[in-house]
């Protein structure tokens, strides 16, 4: 692939990332009131308003307060944890690879469910599977991850005891305890992505499998697996991945909520803690590697996209 | 009453074994009000090494039956009602699916109307190339490769070896067709089927393929089944030809004899709306009215809408298709009409 058309893309990320740092450094403006009064706390002393107040610039102008705010951010220092203690930087590396194992499980499932589904709706459409498929599907689309995950938890921890409800072990404690800890946060958090997925894939293949090449490859003797695996699926997938980025910056969300119900100590469960008690370096420190995150996904989804679509390549 | 002369040495070639003969063919479509019969009773041969053409207006029922040779017909909504399909003695229609791709390309190829879209956007040139070979032929990758720049350079692209990495988008249709063919001719097959190949060409594009082609179908001893709506075309490329009417054939011959004097009045009528060399242009007569769908004009003569001779005697029943010899025509006044040819 042309290094141009990946510099080019980079170089489309450089809006994307200032608007996105502008919000986020925004957060402290969405404060109602004096923000060091607010953050601080009831009952909070003198000191402690006036610590805070230095500790996130806020007697400066704002541009001021924005560039020392972003070159902290650019050095990788996000500051630090107003309640904690504990440099926001320090724990968002410790919490990362918790959350990225999640996300990268959620994935999995999105993708696996995704494309079984819908291959095999559209393989076997108009029959049960389809049928199947598409009730499962509109099922998952409708069912918010918190539910998902409770009802996973009433049957496949409290009735039949195969997984552990809550709770985490790292893969380099234990690979089988992490892939039982892992699984159902995965499930409840990649469920919706999969049901999205299967039904878009399901129309897209219908469509392809009508199109004029697919009829030369049959008419040249090709097998069935062979057309379907070959010549429809890269073309179906097409579309998928636009939507795969959008679905992770969901699934990113998600985390929060499934983060917190499976007591999983990553990034999202980090967020959920310091919304409430409103920790403005974590919550914004968090938040940024998030959005990073999502930004970099869809930036790795255009690229792939240009892969697989040689015209958007040779161009 | 005029005599049909019947050539002799023409009838041994027709008695001798076709390579494809379809015989009394049927297929039909689910429609909201039960089946639709579009292509009725149709039988045709292809002999060894011969271009065979089928010709007729759009919606007479040339491609159904073409994809039905091939067994690439939907079912459902489609289904075979009637006939055989023998190809080298085979009845393709007693293949299961897993025999009939072993013919699909290997032993019988297939070219399409629309050369823009017939090929996979998303893979090479030369990757489909190598795959219509290696789909029937145990090679190796490189030795398919080097087949795959072979066939391409057959076809007349320059620099085969460069376009064989290229993608679909990079060739004009033109090319496209020419890279179709390539693809057809992978596996040498003995029968090619032509489903308007040049239709979405231009006129000099259209030209210069059925000049390939037909250089081809001679340095390969290929037999064709050229399928076309123009019977210009078709006099250039074929032999012997068949007239499609409303799902059936309504004359056959070869392509000097349906020239010199047509025997069915459709027939008649597409000569009289061909363009011709040194003809003026308002004086082609348009035969009159649409193709009636088949299922409509089953219980006569179906041409009986559309014919300047109508009479009586053709709304009666079904016409037959009858031999004069070598040639066939489905018209019950074809004993008494003299029809004129364009000499
Ligand atoms: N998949 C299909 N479903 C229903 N009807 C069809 C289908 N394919 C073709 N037909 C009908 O069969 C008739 C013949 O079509 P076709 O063989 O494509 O004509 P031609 O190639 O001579 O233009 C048409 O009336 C068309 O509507
Ligand atoms: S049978 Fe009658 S209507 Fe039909 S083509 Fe002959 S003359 Fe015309
Ligand atoms: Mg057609």
């Amino acid at each position: 692939m042309p290094i141009q058309y990946i510099v080019k893309r980079l170089i489309s990320l450089l809006p994307v990332l200032l608007i996105v740092s502008i919000g986020i450094f925004g957060l402290t403006y969405l404060i109602p009131g004096d923000a060091a009064v607010t953050l601080a706390g009831e009952s909070a002393s003198p000191e402690r308003i006036e610590a805070i107040r230095t500790e996130l610039g806020l007697n400066e102008a704002p541009l001021v307060q924005y560039w020392t705010w972003l070159s902290g951010v650019l050095h990788g220092d996000l500051g630090t944890s107003l309640y904690m203690h504990v440099p926001v930087t320090t724990e968002l590396l410790r919490r990362f690879p918790v959350t990225i194992s999640l996300a990268i499980g959620a994935l999995v499932v999105t993708i696996v469910g995704g494309l079984a589904g819908g291959i095999a709706a559209a393989l076997r459409r108009g029959t049960w599977v389809d049928r199947l498929v598409q009730g499962g599907a509109s099922v998952g689309i409708a069912m918010p991850s918190f539910w998902i995950a409770l009802i996973l938890i009433v049957v496949f921890a409290v009735n039949l005891g195969w997984f552990p409800a809550i709770g985490y072990t790292s893969i380099s404690e234990s690979p089988t305890g992490w892939l039982q800890s892992i699984t159902m946060p995965s499930v409840a958090l990649g469920a919706a992505g999969a049901a999205v997925v299967a039904r878009q894939l399901r129309g897209s293949l219908i469509d392809v499998m009508n199109m004029d090449y697919v009829r030369t490859a049959k008419a040249r003797g090709l097998s069935p697996r062979r057309i379907v695996a070959k010549h429809a699926l890269k073309n179906a997938v097409m579309p998928i991945l636009t939507l795969l980025g959008v679905q992770v910056a969901y699934l990113l969300g998600g985390t929060v909520i499934v983060e917190q119900i499976f007591g999983i100590p990553g990034v999202g469960k980090y967020i959920y803690d310091s919304v409430f008690t409103l920790d403005l370096p974590v919550v914004q420190g968090a938040v940024l590697v998030i959005a990073l995150l999502v930004v970099l996904i869809n930036f790795l989804v255009d690229i792939s996209y240009g892969f697989v679509n040689p015209k958007l390549r040779q161009e | 009453m005029t005599t049909l002369i019947v050539n002799e040495e023409v009838m041994d070639e027709v008695r001798a074994d076709p390579l494809l003969s379809v015989e009394n063919f049927a297929v039909e479509f689910a429609t909201g009000h039960g089946w639709s019969r579009v292509v009725d009773d149709v039988s045709f041969s292809v002999r060894a090494g011969e271009t065979m053409g089928l010709v007729g207006e759009s919606g007479s029922g040339k491609s159904v039956t073409a994809m039905s040779i091939m067994r690439l017909i939907p079912t459902p909504p489609g289904r075979i009602a009637a006939g055989r399909i023998l190809f080298e003695g085979q009845d393709l229609l007693a293949l299961d699916e897993p025999q009939m791709r072993k013919v699909r390309g290997n032993h019988i190829a297939m070219i399409f109307q629309e050369p823009l879209t017939a090929l996979n956007p998303a893979f090479t040139i030369g990757d489909q190339l190598v795959e219509a070979i290696r789909a029937h032929r145990k090679v190796t990758r490189k030795q398919a490769g080097d087949r795959a720049a072979e066939l391409l350079d057959l076809v007349g692209i320059p620099g085969a070896r460069q376009r064989l990495r290229d993608y679909p988008h990079r060739f004009s249709g033109g090319m496209l067709q020419r890279a179709m063919i390539a693809g057809a001719l992978a596996c040498s097959p003995k029968l090619l089927i032509a489903d308007e190949p040049t239709t979405a060409l231009d006129v000099t594009v259209q030209a210069q393929i059925l000049t390939l082609l037909r250089g081809l179908q001679q340095e390969f001893n290929m037999a064709m089944l050229f399928i076309s709506h123009d019977l210009g075309v078709v006099a250039d490329i074929c032999d012997r030809v068949a007239v499609m009417y409303a799902g059936q054939i309504v004359e056959s011959a070869t392509v000097y004899e349906l020239f010199e004097r047509p025997l069915h009045p459709y027939t008649e009528g597409l000569l009289l709306a061909m363009p011709q060399h040194g003809k003026p242009t308002d004086r082609l007569v348009p035969i009159p009215g649409v193709v009636p769908e088949a299922a409509s004009v089953a219980d006569r003569c179906r041409f009986e809408t559309r014919c300047r001779y109508a009479a009586d005697e053709c709304r009666a029943a079904p016409v037959p298709l009858t031999s004069y010899g070598p040639r066939a025509t489905r018209c019950v006044r074809s004993k008494d009409l003299v029809l004129g040819g364009t000499s």
